[in-house]
């Protein structure tokens, strides 16, 4: 600093001085109120070609997101592809209005939930003539089935064998479109409400649902409350009808479509700790009644000393859960690298806890270039009515299902994305992971020829996400 | 269990945030879009839907979860 060193008075240098410094002052007010964009005026977008640097949308913009994903389980089991194209509009006056459109394309074979056996199985089954096109009707592993229709009836038999010491599958293909719009406004400066309404079709489920949320801004925006109500009604039309708890696969379903019911609350805290560190804490309850089964999954019922399959059943759950769950996310700028850590618990009245755990690492390569190594960690126990299977002379237990989303497993994601700069304002991006679930595959005392076979079904997924961003 | 976690450290957090935080000139870094809490837009919906369909959770981050026949 040279404040004397020079003939000018001191007290002119000084008042210089600090109207140079009113105006670096003004100047970077004006360039932190630019890039928050909050301020509602309708100055057009600030562009800023370093995609790490680009501030948040701001007033007066239209963000396109279309993009596509391809999932394929390892062993001719579930492949995926979906679209989805998501738009949201900025508005001047601080609403946001947007709207999601997605296409699920799915086909390949799914665990029909019996266990493997060292003998070669037949599954038999009374399906409606109709709906065979669509409807399980052969596994992978054994290359096809045959239905045969009742004459005089609307039903047919459908049959297909799976070889020996093979995890049985049934085949399936399903479509889905979903879309769902919502609105965002500005009821004060500190607070903003959204609703929003959706809705999901698939040859076999509807689901229809709404949400309401208000969020509050406290302490200068450094402290954020929000709390937002989802409704969901679905509505389950399984091809061959509902099968009753326990009802024997090789029979005439007779139950009609059914309905599941689910509330849900979320209430949430975000706080900026500091200028490169963002937190979020959210509690969130579900309440679930209705019709909450697999309608295609069944369960084998074994010989208590062979362990030979006698029978199979289809699966009994609870038609009510409540879950709730407590996550712990983070956003750290550590120099110019951005980091994601999450931790979430998770524990519901079916007897599942589960314990998941994210983190991931934006690091720019250059102005127009990023890379994202990601990793997450799941752990989950059993709900208390998973069972491998049922063994016969035993009471039938109120509950039984063998879905592997409901034993203990852990599971592991390790992928990594790339971003581009493209045109001027635009990003295109490419994920890909591999998720792989690991169990155990032998359950002790299991009985007879069960004790060496491999029980455990979990799968192993590859995805690839790609897409383009632009905002205009 | 979990809501008395929760209420403890909501209590905790809100008591402490009137101390905690950043002036607006020093938005400069949280203001980017990349560290928007959710700023993964689609991939994000991707992510939600695979791991809803795999596994006997959900939850945590948003509400969603549902809407569809795969869990």
């Amino acid at each position: 600093m040279q404040l004397i060193e020079t003939g000018a008075c001191p007290v002119r240098k000084l008042g210089r001085i600090a109207a140079g410094l009113s105006m670096l002052s003004a100047n970077l007010l004006g360039a932190s109120a630019a890039l928050a964009q909050d301020s509602g005026d309708d100055e057009p977008q600030v562009v800023v070609h370093d995609l790490m640097k680009e501030p948040a949308p701001g007033p007066n913009t239209y963000v396109y997101d279309s993009s596509i994903l391809f999932y394929k389980e390892s062993g001719s089991r579930v492949q995926a592809v979906e679209p989805v194209f998501n738009v949201q509009n900025y508005l001047t006056n601080g609403s946001i209005i947007s709207g999601n459109f997605t296409f699920d394309t799915l086909t390949g074979a799914t665990p029909n939930g019996a266990t493997p056996s060292t003998s070669d199985q037949t599954f038999n089954s009374i399906v409606r003539e109709k709906t065979t096109s669509t409807q399980v009707t052969s596994t992978g592993a054994s290359g096809g089935g045959t239905v045969t229709t009742i004459p005089g009836t609307a039903y047919a038999k459908s049959s297909y064998s799976v070889p020996a010491r093979t995890l049985p599958l049934a085949s399936f293909h399903d479509h889905r479109f979903a879309g769902n719009g919502g609105l965002s406004w500005l009821a004060n400066p500190d607070t903003r409400l959204n609703v929003g309404l959706g809705a999901s079709v698939e040859r076999d489920y509807t689901s229809f649902t709404a949400n309401f949320g208000i969020a509050r801004d406290l302490n200068q925006k450094n402290t954020t409350l929000s709390l937002s109500v989802n409704l969901e009604e679905d509505i389950s039309r399984p091809y061959n009808g509902t099968p009753a708890p326990f009802q024997e696969l090789n029979s005439q379903i007779g139950g009609g479509n059914d309905t599941k019911a689910t509330y849900g609350v979320l209430a949430g805290v975000s706080q900026t700790l500091a200028r490169f560190w963002i937190t979020q804490v959210n509690f969130n309850l579900s309440g679930s009644k209705g019709y909450q089964a697999d309608p295609y999954r069944i369960v084998s019922v074994v010989d208590p000393v062979s362990g030979a399959p006698l029978d199979y059943l289809f699966e009994s759950r609870p038609r009510s859960r409540t879950r709730e769950s407590v996550y712990w996310g983070n956003k750290l700028a550590l120099g110019p690298t951005v980091a994601d850590v999450s931790v979430r618990y998770y524990h519901d009245t079916w007897g599942i806890n589960s314990l998941t755990a994210e983190v991931s690492e934006q690091i720019p390569l250059g102005g127009s270039l990023y890379i994202k190594p990601l990793y997450r960690y799941y752990h989950q126990t059993a709900a208390n009515f998973f069972t491998y299977y049922l063994v016969n002379g035993n009471a039938l237990p109120a509950y039984a299902s063998s879905d592997s989303r409901l034993s203990r497993f852990n599971a592991n994601t390790i992928g990594g994305k790339i971003g581009v700069r493209v045109f001027k304002t635009g990003e295109f991006y490419v994920e890909g992971e591999s998720y792989r679930q690991t169990g155990a595959h032998t359950v002790a005392n299991a009985p007879g020829q069960l004790s060496g076979l491999d029980l455990f079904s979990g799968v192993h997924a590859i995805s690839v996400m790609t897409g383009l961003r632009l905002r205009m | 269990m979990i809501r008395k976690v929760i209420l403890a450290l909501g209590l905790t957090l809100l008591g402490g945030c009137a101390h905690v935080g950043v002036k607006p000139w020093q938005r400069d870094i949280l203001a980017r879009n990349a560290m928007a809490l959710d700023s993964e837009g689609n991939l994000s919906g991707y992510h939600d839907h695979i791991y809803f369909s795999k596994e006997g959770s959900t939850g945590g981050r948003n509400a969603s979860g549902g809407g569809c026949g795969c869990n």
